[in-house]
């Protein structure tokens, strides 16, 4: 995404504007609900995510930095801690083992498919399952390292490792000229 | 401290960073990294794009109600910064002519208290001054009342009165040496309202006023009587209440010769 729309957003939501939350939803309120969605797998909890999560974007930009981090990173963060909670209110985790398939890390409806991701996710399948499901259950399943250890019955220490090199992995997924 | 970039690199701390799943020393720690060392940053930088690109490998269309009830949300809850900084200045300004106020009055009303207290102050100090100038006058007087008493060459004179004052009596003693002279009041009748006891010295057959006998001297043990050289006598009439000029000789109540 072009820097000058962020930095354009984060403007009209300091300065109150609506405008900011209207564009807000419009080039990120996609993102937000998948992470929500992956994270819940329901569609009306993910919905109750996304709406709270935008509320707090709102009322918390203020406290945003951006010399600390992109602005997606920080809304990520607001979304992913969101539907964890949600997730525990609700109590459902405890309801649902884990079951990651690789299948499930391509679930995404046809109509879904943005363009500009088309290349991304044939890519995508080149990341090695194993980091896959370490990302996913740390990222997207609210597990701590810990918890992603005793559930996918993988020592702490791969645990660690396969996460760093599952993101430096991925910058070959999206970068592929960078690292070649 | 190249071992300790390293040791940081290699633990999984940036990427705790980059979920927030962090705790808040460990938080600290990762930020001083970042921003102590470019490839640091360098290496967060390039996790952030990432991500993003991987989180929206799953995007999901957005439900369309939530839109509209975040905008109406938004829409209720905004404050313009602008006008939330001008009400801000305007708070600030009023209260800070508010104060100015407050302490305008207040020094205003200190000064209005000394001044009065000023004043107070010079008034008792007139008082004070008129009070000494008075005792000092009475104490000259005392002076005078007992060098008069003391003198061999005082003489005594006991004045009564005729039938019209059988009640009347008084003493004055004159030092001609000294020029000074007293009167003990011993009694004083009562008059009619409107009439007082006035006492002369002849002089040379004209009635000079000694002053007006008032009953209150009658406590006083002495009164200082102006001295008049050669009178021939003194004498006492009754006249209209503040004393005469003249003196109404019809009616003298009393008199006597001095020698």
């Amino acid at each position: 995404m072009p820097k000058f729309i962020e930095t354009h957003i984060i403007d009209l939501l300091t300065n109150r504007d609506e405008k900011g939350m209207a564009l807000l939803f419009e080039y990120y309120g996609d993102a937000l609900y998948g992470i929500a969605f992956k994270t819940t797998q329901d569609d009306d909890l993910a919905k109750d995510v996304l709406q709270e999560s935008l509320i707090k974007i709102w009322n918390k930009i203020d406290t945003y930095d951006k010399e600390k981090s992109k602005l997606f990173t920080w809304i990520f963060r607001i979304t992913r801690n969101t539907a964890i909670d949600k997730i525990r209110s609700v109590k459902t985790k405890s309801n649902k083992e884990i079951q990651i398939e690789v299948s499930n890390v391509y679930s995404i409806g046809v109509d879904a498919i943005k363009p500009e991701h088309m290349d991304v996710k044939q890519h995508l399948s080149s990341l090695d399952e194993k980091y896959q499901i370490v990302i996913e259950a740390l990222f997207f399943k609210g597990m701590t390292q810990q918890e992603a250890s005793d559930e996918l019955d993988i020592p702490l220490g791969t645990i660690k490792s396969r996460l760093k090199i599952g993101l430096r992995e991925l910058k070959k997924v999206f970068n592929p000229q960078a690292v070649l | 401290m190249e071992t300790n970039l390293k040791t940081f690199l290699n633990s999984d701390l940036l990427e705790k960073y980059l979920i927030g799943d962090i705790s808040t020393e460990e938080l600290y720690k990762v930020e001083y990294f970042i921003d102590e060392y470019p490839e640091v940053r360098e290496q967060f930088s390039e996790m952030e794009e990432n991500l993003e690109s991987y989180a929206k490998t799953f995007s999901k269309p957005a439900p369309v109600e939530v839109k509209q009830n975040v905008i109406e949300y938004a829409s209720k809850e905004k404050k313009p910064k602008v006008l939330n900084t001008r009400w801000y200045y305007g708070a600030v300004a009023c209260i800070i002519t508010l104060l100015f106020s407050v302490v305008s009055i207040y020094l205003w009303k200190q000064n209005e208290m000394l001044i009065m207290q000023n004043n107070e102050a010079a008034n008792k100090f007139m008082t004070l001054q008129n009070d000494i100038v008075d005792t000092n006058s009475k104490l000259e007087d005392f002076k005078n009342q007992l060098t008069v008493l003391n003198k061999a060459e005082t003489r005594k004179y006991v004045i009564k009165g005729n039938q019209r004052a059988k009640d009347l009596k008084t003493v004055a003693y004159i030092n001609s040496n000294d020029k000074l002279s007293v009167m003990n009041i011993v009694s004083l009748p009562e008059l009619p309202e409107g009439q007082v006891f006035q006492m002369w010295a002849n002089i040379d057959g004209e009635l000079v006023s000694l002053g007006v006998l008032e009953k209150k001297q009658q406590q006083e043990k002495l009164v200082t009587l102006p001295f008049k050289e050669n009178a021939l006598s003194y004498n006492i009439t009754i006249e209209p209440e503040g004393g005469n000029e003249y003196a109404t000789i019809e009616n003298e109540v009393a008199n006597i010769a001095v020698h």
